[in-house]
């Protein structure tokens, strides 16, 4: 896109209107609507917290990551897929992680890494499309939501902001970011996430389509930029104002992303290369509150030690080098990380050298200020203890979302989760 | 002397004032219509009809978009010729259209052998399992992942004919009504992994979309797809499970805070047994599973079976405004007034629930045509995509291409996202399915493959070959010589085409003032075309129907 480039919906109104292509006059609420955007849009976004979540899709084997290397149990139910002693990363004195996941063990020893014991759910669905659902939309187990959590939190405390409020790295938009007011930017490949379609010099193209996408008429600022249908707001009204968005966050990305890489060095795998890619837009200043990530391959059914060993490898170390990454940048404080699974996997091994889906496990949480080390209570694996083979949670996953809203995105967690759900001790 | 109501039984009173309970007749039930209430109707008739001796080009374009797909300029020319109790008609008697127009698709015919083969073999592995477990769980996972690919190539193949049906039609509204009704009444391949089953719902809606709602409602009760997809297939007497009574009473008739959850509770009771015949996929009524006791429900105590409960939830004042608020919604794209709603409630309680008067009455209603409802309407993906082909007189490309651009828009076929369907409208747009919009329309438009096709496992991206795409632009179409004498006409031509409309004066301007800077359009190439439809597809206008 060829014309200046205009980092944010006030910008380019005030360009685009008072340098107009039409002779429009402001009349006077304009001033005030522009207010209004300045208001919504944070008094300085560049400080503001920001929090990263991560789905590890499939169902990671919670066991064999972070391993009771001291638990009888553990070994009787894993007679040929337990993670040996000598082979695991000592974390304490029960517990040692996959001697995969060295990134983490490195994170651990930084301080960085919390471990979350046995999260789950009561009455735990063992369907990925299902529980994939469940932890999306926050929902009892037996509950059909249709806005995911961080829609939620879009559509309570961001009210006015850009779309790019909310950025998920994915090829579709995933359903925690869906929200009664559509918002939120989904690309897998930034490249893509442009109008495609105009070559360079295609001046008269550009023109007609960005007069056809530049907000149109002057109706739309009464709004105050609101992302959704108001009633009375036309629906030309509302497809103006997307499109008007969309260029300006389709601008506001490709001009972070053509400055400077930052120069931290990435194993290079696909997954880590979405982390480097918020990784830059965070560097490069966006105001966006909530990234999403996903690595999928967790589904070990069988053949179990073959695979998980690598996935570890990939997504420890990846994460090892966003986190240095993002300190190297001065932004290890803001940016919190959220590693969560749908499902854990059976405490037994199946027939086939692998393990099938379960219900609670552990979940991780990455930053530089967060209270390192175990939190909760690991779910006892005693056979007589377990929930029809499974590990029984101990923490509700919604006391860890709770815990993001309350303290990492400093909001209300009931208007988000419905209930109140205690907060973990994750902060200092 | 007995007079027939609409529904061909002898009824006690009047046709049209009727508030006598009919005797029951077979399977099929009687319904009371509540003095009081249909009196009330009776004041608020308040909408009128239109009053044109013939569509012309905007209504028709309007009424094409909407109670179908749209279509080609001639095919909007040639409906504008037409009266609109003509034109209405033909479309709500899904006239002209048959099923023997399209043959079932492909996998039907081996879909039965192929089940009962699987079933043979799991049944094997069931014994197997006693000798060698750890074997026996290999085989059933490799028979598993087996069962799976052919069901996801039967999707696959249910998507591509439905898409066929929904651009060749010549009974738009058949599988437009098909759309609304699988929207919903929602069933997804997420859970319901069988083609088969969800063919036969795509069919049920396609048969009765003009037919009886209280025949719809009872047959939706007996779907294999829909029993599967909401648990009622193992309800039984000992344990019944809610989920169908629920989303039957909340979702599909009445809507919440019209019924008590001793209600659902009683419902549940009534549809234990309507199961499923494992080895066929097949609608079967089990008695051992019955509950056959007494229920209370919303007032009335029996031993109400399945359609005992619809028959009790149609006489609720609530159940004619809840459909006709739906269908309102979903045909005009706004929300329909109370006075709106009680007089379509009135043509639907008159017509004993048959759904040709309602659909009638909306689309020859003045408030359909109202120019706050033309083009008022954001189109669905589906719509979107279907609309792009029939307006350019293309084929469908590549099946897998289709359902990558749904998916990736937000709709993919056979897959709502939960129960409730698709929100609709304004949900369907955002900053990212937007941009999708304009650039899919730019690889159909240019014949170039798009990057970013959405993945479903029905859809997996390991072709054997890459689909080929052609561009949809046909020039000798789209702009025939006659178009390109000077850029007005070219204007005009792609207006027609596109938008069906001429739009706003600063609409037509802009792109006149592109049409400046290009060169004399009648020795535009293939590439020039391609870029002026481009631009003017991406654009908020195109969204709109």
């Amino acid at each position: 896109m060829k014309h200046p480039s205009l980092f944010t919906r006030r910008d380019f109104l005030q360009t685009g209107v008072l340098g107009g292509s039409a002779a429009l006059t402001l009349p006077a609420f304009v001033g005030s609507t522009m207010q209004q955007l300045a208001a919504a849009e944070g008094a300085d976004d560049k400080d503001q917290p920001i929090l990263l979540v991560i789905q590890l899709a499939g169902g990671n084997d919670g066991l064999n990551t972070v391993v009771p290397w001291e638990n009888d149990h553990y070994y009787r139910a894993r007679t040929r897929l337990a993670v040996k002693k000598g082979d695991c990363l000592k974390l304490d004195d029960e517990f040692g992680l996959n001697k995969n996941a060295r990134g983490f063990k490195q994170l651990w020893d930084d301080g960085k890494l919390g471990v979350i014991h046995g999260v789950g759910y009561p009455n735990p669905n063992r369907s990925h499309f299902r529980s994939t659902e469940i932890w999306h939309t926050a929902s009892d187990s037996k509950q059909q939501l249709a806005q995911g959590w961080i829609g939620r939190y879009f559509d309570n405390h961001c009210k006015g902001a850009e779309p790019s409020v909310g950025i998920s790295i994915t090829k579709q938009s995933p359903q925690a970011f869906r929200a009664k007011n559509p918002i939120g930017v989904t690309f897998d490949d930034p490249s893509r996430f442009r109008f495609e379609g105009l070559e360079d010099g295609d001046t008269p193209e550009e023109e007609l389509f960005l007069a056809n996408n530049d907000g149109g008429s002057i109706n739309m600022l009464e709004s105050g930029g609101q992302m959704k249908m108001e009633p009375g707001m036309s629906a030309l009204d509302f497809l103006e104002r997307t499109a008007l968005d969309a260029q300006v966050s389709s601008d506001q990305i490709d001009t972070v992303l053509k400055a400077k890489k930052t120069g931290a060095k990435y194993p290079g795998t696909p997954f880590s290369r979405q982390l480097q890619l918020i990784a830059q837009l965070i560097a490069g200043g966006m105001g966006t509150r909530v990234y999403y990530a996903s690595r999928g391959g967790f589904d070990t059914h069988a053949n179990q030690a073959a695979s998980h060993g690598g996935l570890w490898q990939d997504v420890s170390n990846a994460l090892l080098a966003f986190q240095r990454d993002l300190e190297a940048q001065g932004h290890g404080k803001r940016v919190t990380t959220l590693v969560f699974t749908e499902f854990g996997r059976r405490v037994k091994e199946n027939a086939s050298g692998g393990t099938d889906h379960g219900a609670a496990g552990p979940a991780f949480v990455i930053g530089s200020s967060i209270k390192p080390g175990f939190h909760g209570t690991m779910p006892s694996l005693a056979p007589a203890d377990l929930f029809r083979g499974d590990l029984e949670h101990s923490t509700d996953f919604r006391s860890v979302y709770a815990t993001m809203m309350d303290q990492v995105l400093g909001v209300d967690s009931v208007s988000v989760l419905g209930r109140k759900f205690e907060s973990l001790k994750l902060f200092g | 002397m007995a007079n027939h109501c609409s529904r061909g039984w002898e009824c006690k009173e009047n046709d049209v004032d009727c508030n006598a309970d009919f005797e029951t007749s077979g399977n099929l039930a009687v319904f009371t219509v509540s003095k009081q209430y249909s009196q009330r109707l009776n004041r608020t008739m308040i909408m009128k009809r239109i009053t044109d001796a013939v569509l012309g080009l905007e209504k028709a374009a309007h009424l094409l978009q909407r109670a179908g797909f749209g279509g080609s300029p001639d095919e909007v020319r040639a409906w504008a010729a037409k009266s609109p109790d003509a034109a209405v008609a033909e479309l709500v008697g899904f006239g002209s259209g048959s099923d023997d127009d399209f043959g079932p698709p492909v996998f039907l015919e081996t879909s039965a052998e192929s089940d009962a083969n699987f079933a043979k073999e799991f049944a094997n592995l069931r014994n197997l399992r006693r000798e060698d477990q750890a074997a026996a769980e290999q085989a059933q996972r490799r028979l598993n992942a087996q069962r799976r690919r052919v069901q996801y190539q039967g999707i696959g193949e249910l998507r591509a004919w439905w898409l066929y049906r929904m651009r060749y039609s010549n009974a738009p509204l058949q599988e437009k009504m098909t759309l609304f009704l699988h929207g919903h009444f929602a069933s997804a391949t997420q859970k319901v992994r069988s083609p088969g089953m969800l063919y036969q719902q795509n069919q049920l809606f396609r048969r009765l979309g003009n037919g009886n709602w209280e025949d719809l409602v009872n047959g939706v009760a007996s779907d294999p797809a829909m029993l599967l997809y909401l648990d009622n297939a193992r309800s039984n007497r000992r344990k019944p499970n809610e989920n169908f009574a629920r989303e039957l009473l909340e979702l599909f008739t009445l809507g919440e805070g019209n019924y008590t959850e001793e209600d659902i509770l009683a419902a549940a009771r009534a549809y234990t047994g309507y199961s499923i015949e494992r080895e066929t996929g097949e609608f079967v009524f089990r008695n051992f599973m019955h509950d056959p006791g007494r229920k209370t429900f919303m007032g009335e105590t029996g031993a109400f079976k399945g359609e005992d409960i619809v028959r009790i939830v149609l006489k609720h004042e609530q159940a004619p405004r809840f459909l006709t608020a739906k269908l309102w919604r979903f045909f005009v794209g706004s929300d329909a007034s109370e006075a709106q709603v009680d007089h379509l409630s009135r043509v639907l309680l008159d017509a004993k629930w048959e759904l040709k008067p309602l659909l009638s009455e909306i689309f020859l209603s003045e408030d359909f045509y109202d120019e706050k409802v033309r083009r008022g309407l954001i189109k669905s993906p589906t719509q979107w995509f279907v609309q792009l082909l029939k307006s350019m007189e293309a084929p469908l490309p590549d099946p897998r291409i289709s359902n990558g651009i749904l998916i990736q828009l937000g709709q993919e076929l056979f897959n709502p996202p939960n129960v409730k369907g698709w929100d609709g409208g304004a949900a369907w747009i955002n900053s990212s399915t937007l941009l999708n919009r304009y650039n899919f329309a730019g690889a159909l438009v240019r014949g170039k493959l798009p990057q970013n096709l959405g993945r479903s496992p029905t859809n997996r991206r390991s072709y054997n070959n890459r689909p080929n795409l052609r561009s949809v632009v046909d020039p000798e179409r789209v702009l025939p010589p006659a178009d390109r004498k000077d850029r007005a006409s070219v204007q005009r031509a792609l207006f027609a085409r596109l938008y069906q409309s001429q739009l706003r004066a600063t609409d037509r301007a802009k792109f006149m003032e592109y049409l400046d800077t290009q060169k004399d359009p009648a020795n535009w190439n293939e590439r020039d075309l391609q870029e002026a439809v481009h631009l003017l597809l991406s654009s908020p206008q195109y969204q709109l129907a």
